[in-house]
């Protein structure tokens, strides 16, 4: 599969009030295929909004660093830093602190002004975008009075409405009620099977992580593991030493294992687990 | 406590007015902010308030969201009318309170009539603020402003600060109420005491206010920089300005009011 980001011995560090430096990353390597489902896992201050910042051209890599490539361009290029931004959409944790306006249409149209695409274009990209997310109807309301999750969307079609390449969402359901997390979520993974589009979820859920195609672990500005979701949850040390949790149902087959049971050990949804557990109970 | 204030807040219906072109609709509110002070007898403020009406009618905007926004002002319309009242010469006299201050029938007349002035003009604001949504009401003012760029202004930030500003009044105030109640809810006393008491109450809702304003500048910044803002250079918008009938309308009825306002001050 194609290689659409690739980041190379990259190096991140910020100067703290006393002008030392503290890195963030360090020796930071990592390759996104086009079109799959990325999650990125990691206690506080393991450096994921720093990544995801990184990406698109938001925070530059230290002097002594390797590159960065989206869809081959540098980000270190200031030619290539509005064109960064447009392939590689960020979406941040906060709604309301990233709605520019107070109407939806408008909402989703103020990455493509800022893009100078002419009207009719502006208008096209507004329709497609509030069809991604399923939000039609609510075109001319008002964006403060819509609901959390509702928000959320709209801030993502706000993004998709430049067409980008990339959709990175920084703990985009953090505060939302499972309700809002939900519609963020079937909204996101519509789009990278429908559209293909290539995503990285950041997240402190489980079980959103669960459902994504690779799970990158992260622990003081380093990979420490990097596969499927199964082999990485069916690593119980290593996702302690990261300082997470399981997902729940994957928790508790770990548990009965060391109780005894014999129970099939790749187990990340609610679903997997009661086929697990009925298939033991049938063969004792 | 704080839900009352609606002000500025934009409100998406069709109308007649929504449907105006955002530079009439400002020049127009100054304009009558203008006739209002032009008008110093009652008949003159009289058909300003009539046509303000008729305004008001063809926003399509419920009478509740004016009320509301007329509730805010209310005490700033008590003080400035007591102003008047006790501070205005001239008449006969009605009646003293103490030695120095008598209230005259002309302090009367005053009073009144600054308060509907400042109720009108809070009304008119309300009608261009309810019905022009921010980003039309910063284009609006960037397109008004635009011959000052000769003067090497940024007119573009500014308008779009403005509008920066209008968006986060509801988010806010919302906060502001989070933050008051869980400072009751640690037992801070926020009602009681005289006025230097009650400020020193508010300190703990200002700071914590104030810090996560500043927070969410910066996420703010960083949002519209993820989403290519550059200012104003190469921007294009979804939403073109451009004159209609209506305008001519509104125009119209002011030149009409115009007209009649110099009459009666004639009289
Ligand atoms: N510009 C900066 N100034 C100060 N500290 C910074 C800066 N950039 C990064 N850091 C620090 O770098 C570390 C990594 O931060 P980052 O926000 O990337 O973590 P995170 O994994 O996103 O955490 P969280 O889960 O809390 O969002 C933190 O300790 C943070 O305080
Ligand atoms: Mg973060």
């Amino acid at each position: 599969m194609e290689t659409i980001l690739s980041l190379q011995h990259v190096n991140y560090s910020y100067e703290d009030d006393n002008g030392e430096l503290i890195p963030v990353l360090k020796d930071f390597s990592l390759e996104i295929q086009r079109g799959s489902f990325v999650c990125v896992l990691g206690h506080n201050g393991s450096g994921k909004s720093t990544l995801a910042k990184l990406l698109n051209g938001l925070y530059q890599p230290d002097q002594d660093s390797g590159p960065i490539l989206v869809d081959g361009l540098n980000t270190r290029d200031e030619k290539n830093e509005l064109e960064v931004r447009r392939r590689v959409g960020l979406v941040f944790q906060n709604p309301d602190n990233q709605l520019v306006t107070t109407v939806v249409e408008e909402e989703i149209a103020f990455g493509p002004e800022n893009l100078g695409l002419p009207r009719d274009e502006l208008q096209k990209r507004v329709d497609e975008a509030l069809l991604a997310v399923d939000m039609q109807e609510y075109r001319n309301h008002a964006t403060y009075k819509l609901s959390g999750g509702q928000k959320q969307r709209i801030a993502i079609a706000g993004i998709l409405a430049m067409r980008p390449q990339i959709l990175i969402l920084d703990e985009p359901t953090a505060m939302l009620d499972p309700k809002g997390r939900e519609e963020v979520l079937s909204a996101v993974r519509r789009l990278n099977r429908e559209q293909g589009m290539t995503v990285i979820l950041i997240t402190h859920h489980m079980e959103e992580a669960a459902k994504t195609d690779r799970v990158i672990v992260m622990k003081n500005g380093q990979i420490t593991a990097d596969s499927t979701p199964q082999a990485v949850f069916s690593q119980p040390q290593l996702i302690r030493d990261a300082g997470l949790s399981l997902p729940q149902p994957t928790e508790l087959t770990h548990r009965l294992i060391q109780e005894g049971f014999p129970i099939d050990k790749e187990v990340l949804t609610v679903e997997q687990a009661v086929a697990a557990i009925s298939k033991m109970l049938k063969e004792k | 406590m704080v839900d009352g204030i609606s002000f500025g807040q934009f409100y998406p219906v069709r109308s007649f007015v929504h449907q105006m072109d955002g530079r009439v609709k400002i020049v127009l509110t100054i304009a009558f902010i203008v006739f209002l002070f032009l008008a110093t007898n009652a008949a003159s403020l009289l058909i300003c308030a009539i046509s303000l009406f008729f305004f008001i009618a063809a926003t399509r905007v419920p009478i509740k969201t004016y009320l509301k926004n007329v509730r805010a002002i209310i005490p700033v319309l008590l003080i400035t009318a007591a102003f008047n009242l006790f501070y205005t010469d001239g008449g006969t006299v009605l009646f003293k309170i103490g030695s120095h201050i008598s209230v005259t029938t002309n302090g009367v007349q005053t009073a009144l009539f600054m308060a509907v002035r400042i109720l009108l003009l809070i009304i008119s604001s309300a009608i261009m603020t309810n019905t022009t949504s921010p980003t039309v009401l910063t284009d609006s003012i960037e397109s008004l402003l635009s011959p000052l760029k000769w003067l090497r202004l940024d007119i573009h930030s500014l308008a779009m600060m403005m509008s920066i500003a209008l968006r986060f009044v509801p988010t806010l105030i919302e906060e502001t109420d989070k933050i008051m109640n869980s400072q009751k809810a640690r037992g801070a006393d926020l009602e009681s005491g005289n006025l230097l008491r009650r400020i020193k109450a508010l300190l703990p809702i200002l700071i914590p206010l104030l810090i996560s304003a500043f927070r969410r500048a910066a996420e703010l910044a960083d949002a519209m920089e993820c989403r290519c803002y550059h200012g104003g250079d190469g921007r294009t918008r979804l939403r073109v300005m451009r004159l209609s009938w209506r305008d001519g309308v509104a125009i119209t009825v002011f030149v009409l009011l115009l007209v009649g306002l110099i009459l009666l001050r004639r009289m």
